[in-house]
């Protein structure tokens, strides 16, 4: 059973510095180590299991994450997600719509246990981590401040200095330095989409919405009587907006596809259309989709398609899908954490 | 989140792009534009809001962004700018020279009166153009922000002036007491080889030789095993300091060790050499010292330096008074000068890569004031300055970004002597370095033959 963090190779860094990416459905920190350098990924969510001899067996003999507390197995990051699969059961997760889940009880120990899993103690107080937050939702007031001072006190007790970078900008900065961090990033992960306008590096505009990958699973689950997580695994498995949907699943999945590009498209008309600090562009600027949500086969061809077909205040060059839609938000950090001086 | 930038306009994004264009790796692309936008908003308001001079407003502000990062070596593979306005930029003090001069022709031409309309433009001038002063590297102007704040941390400026005459009142078995309240413990010290060497006079006279007496000091930390500095850890406290001094007595180290209660021992006679500094340059007014363990007497504190820290962190107040009191002992006694008191991190050197910094404690944080020094990091680095010598990234990743403000002023100084003689500063450096070769060579050549050679010989150096 995978239990390893994944590993791909990423951007050009500076030792001593990571970019983490602290995601609905996913925390990856992307870092230079004596390989080169390197991203790593753990699924955040979680799924209790009954306390048994036999199932502290199966967990050793596997090497999944676990730990244990008040008579129960806590499997998290990634064998969580093939262990709830295996046992048709919904796995758990500590975040929800970008921010830490208010009605998780084991939200902060998971994310705690998953952050530390990932990036290690620091080993000297010069260390730094810039980490993602995503924008203000735009549906709700919602508080981001408990989240990020959260997530910051932790990675100090860590023994690092920190640094937050908004997801959407990270995504400018990890896709748009051939053009000067000048574009509109768009991070479409599992809890939410953030998106963010830079001008030369400079965030002009961000925000975020929340329909986004989770609510695509569990929308579609509620249609067809499927669990989120099975959902979110055939999604991710093979999903391909290009061809006809070949069962109900898929039917549910292209509309609900459909909804969140919609939504996404209505949104970033309507923060460009009110923002009024917009600088006078003399040229059209590009758009950078990342994220596990954009990863399907055609999913830039319709949101291209939803986006030249709207009023777009702004003139758009181009829309492309990053090279790393999973990785571009750490890669995006860890630029940030290498340009702190 | 960082603090709102204000959006750059359309010229400065022109002017931007044009350079960050030939920037490869992405953070130092990044450093560069959010570095170009902050120089840009220092401008004065009139140079920004004046449409004919808004273009020097963002010259000034790509090209000071440009060179810093040159300066930090964060651009290896990016080419210089080939645009007139760079050879402008990099020409900005000769320009300013020469608009002085022009400006002091104008005052000796038309008297007081003129005198007044001259000093009125210049002053004008100083106060529109803040970019024409020297920049300092964004590594030494970040060590000026920590030495601002490490100050609530250091010990205060010493208030006596230091005795003009201080001598032996005692000499007993347990040691010796100097009548500024100095005792030193003399039962660990050994004798190694008289002190001769040979200093390199600035005019670029003949070198001279010299015996016997030392030119000056360096202070060292031991980089030893460090106890932390409380009761319970008195037993760990003393047995560290009694290991280090038979590691040092048996390596003939330093002339000096002070514990960490303060206590001073004497290692090595004062008129012997001890191995404490090795490959090392420093320099006073008259003369270039090389290799410093026959010049200048070691001091080591039993400490470990760190970057960045305070020198309440590395020192304790024991030791800092004792290293007063010895400082004091050994300037009146051998004449040294304030010049030539200096930590070893400024004056260690690589040779064979031709770096400084090739061991670094005290290369911050060396309490100057509380020993009546002057602050020895605001010196033009004689290493870069005499000979050549220059800095790498390795240095500044451990320096942790923040290297001492001589250092830049010493490449700062280099450029204005290669842009006076006419000459490529990278041709400057290289004249330089061969001069050093040459003095190394005679050094080896002396140390051989025992010093016995025909350069001119003195008793006294300085």
């Amino acid at each position: 059973m995978e239990n390893t963090p994944k590993t791909e190779s990423v951007i050009p860094s500076a030792e001593g510095r990571i970019g983490l990416d602290v995601g609905t459905s996913k925390i990856l920190v992307a870092r230079r180590t004596g390989r080169g350098l390197e991203a790593s990924v753990e699924v955040n969510a979680f799924i209790p299991l009954p306390y048994s001899r036999i199932t502290e067996n199966i967990l050793l003999q596997n090497k999944v994450h676990y730990y244990q507390e008040n008579g129960q197995f806590f499997v998290y990051g990634n064998s969580a997600e093939q262990f709830a699969s295996l046992f048709n059961a919904e796995t758990r997760r500590p975040m929800s719509r970008g921010l830490i889940n208010p009605h998780e009880p084991e939200a902060l120990t998971l994310i705690r246990v998953i952050i530390q899993g990932l990036v290690k103690k620091s080993k000297n107080d010069e260390e730094l981590v810039c980490f993602s937050v995503p924008g203000a939702p735009v549906e709700s007031p919602d508080d981001l401040i408990y989240h990020e001072e959260f997530l910051k006190n932790y990675l100090t007790e860590l023994g690092y200095r920190v640094r937050s970078i908004n997801e959407g900008q990270a995504v400018v900065f990890s896709e748009l330095e051939k053009e000067s961090f000048t574009g509109i990033g768009i991070s479409a992960g599992g809890g939410m989409c953030n998106v963010c306008l830079a001008f030369l590096s400079v965030p002009v505009i961000s925000f975020s919405v929340s329909k986004a990958g989770d609510y695509i699973d569990q929308s579609v689950g509620s249609v067809t009587g499927e669990s989120a997580t099975r959902v979110k695994i055939v999604k991710e498995a093979s999903l391909d907006l290009t061809r006809t949907p070949q069962n109900k699943v898929e039917e549910a999945l292209h509309i609900y596809y459909d909804e969140v590009i919609q939504n996404l498209v209505k949104h970033l008309n309507q923060s460009l259309g009110k923002a009024s600090n917009v600088p006078k562009l003399d040229r059209a600027v590009p758009v950078v989709l990342a994220g596990g949500t954009s990863r399907p086969k055609g999913f830039l061809d319709r949101f291209e398609k939803v986006l030249r077909a709207s009023k777009c205040p702004i003139e758009i060059s181009e829309v492309r899908i990053s090279t790393r839609p999973m990785q571009a938000t750490a890669a995006g950090a860890l630029v940030a954490a290498v340009n702190d001086a | 989140m960082s603090k709102p930038t204000p959006l750059p306009e359309r010229q400065l994004r022109k002017a931007i792009e044009s350079l960050a264009a030939s920037i490869e790796d992405p953070g130092s692309k990044l450093r560069f534009i959010q570095r170009a936008i902050e120089v840009y908003a220092e401008q004065p308001e009139l140079l920004r809001k004046t449409s004919t001079l808004k273009p020097i407003a963002v010259r000034l502000a790509c090209y000071g962004a440009f060179e810093e990062l040159h300066a930090e070596r964060k651009l290896p593979s990016t080419p210089k700018p080939r645009e007139i306005s760079w050879t402008l930029y990099r020409l900005r003090h000769t320009i300013l020279a020469l608009f002085i001069l022009g400006v002091a022709s104008l005052a000796y031409a038309y008297g007081p009166a003129g005198y007044r309309a001259a000093r009125h433009g210049v002053e004008t001038v100083a106060r529109l153009l803040p970019s024409f002063s020297p920049t300092a590297s964004t590594a030494t102007r970040a060590a000026s922000r920590d030495r601002g704040a490490r100050q609530a941390n250091e010990p205060p400026a010493r208030v006596t002036k230091p005795p003009e005459k201080v001598w032996l009142v005692e000499d007993g078995p347990l040691g010796e007491l100097w009548s500024n309240g100095l005792r030193v413990l003399t039962s660990y010290h050994i004798s190694t080889e008289k002190r001769r060497y040979f200093v390199f006079p600035r005019d670029g006279g003949d070198p001279i030789l010299v015996t016997e007496k030392p030119a000056g000091i360096v202070y060292h930390t031991s980089e030893s095993d460090i106890a932390p500095f409380e009761p319970d850890a008195t037993g760990s406290l003393l047995s560290n300091t009694r290991g280090l001094l038979r590691w040092l007595r048996q390596h003939g180290s330093y002339h000096y060790l002070i514990d960490r209660f303060g206590r001073i021992y004497r290692l090595v006679n004062e008129s012997d050499v001890a191995y404490h500094a090795g490959k090392s340059i420093w320099a006073d007014d008259d003369y270039y010292y090389l290799d410093l363990n026959d010049s200048f007497l070691g001091i080591c504190f039993e400490s470990e330096w760190k970057p960045q820290a305070s020198d309440a962190e590395i020192v304790t107040p024991a030791q800092i008074q004792a290293a007063m009191n010895l400082t004091d002992m050994l300037r009146a006694r051998y004449g040294i000068s304030d010049t030539n008191s200096v930590p070893h991190g400024l004056i260690s050197v690589n040779p064979q890569k031709m770096l400084i910094g090739h061991h670094i404690d005290w290369a911050q944080g060396f309490p100057f004031a509380a020993l009546g020094l002057s602050d020895k990091y605001e010196v033009p680095l004689p290493s870069i300055l005499g000979f050549g010598f220059s800095y790498d990234q390795d240095l500044l990743k451990r320096m942790r970004g923040n290297l001492w403000p001589g250092v830049d002023h010493a490449e700062r100084e280099l450029r204005i002597r290669s842009r006076n003689k006419g000459v490529p500063s990278a041709m400057l450096r290289t004249e330089l370095r061969r001069v050093y070769r040459r003095h190394q060579e005679l050094l080896e050549n002396a140390r051989k033959n025992g010093f016995e050679t025909p350069a001119v010989t003195a008793g006294m150096g300085s």
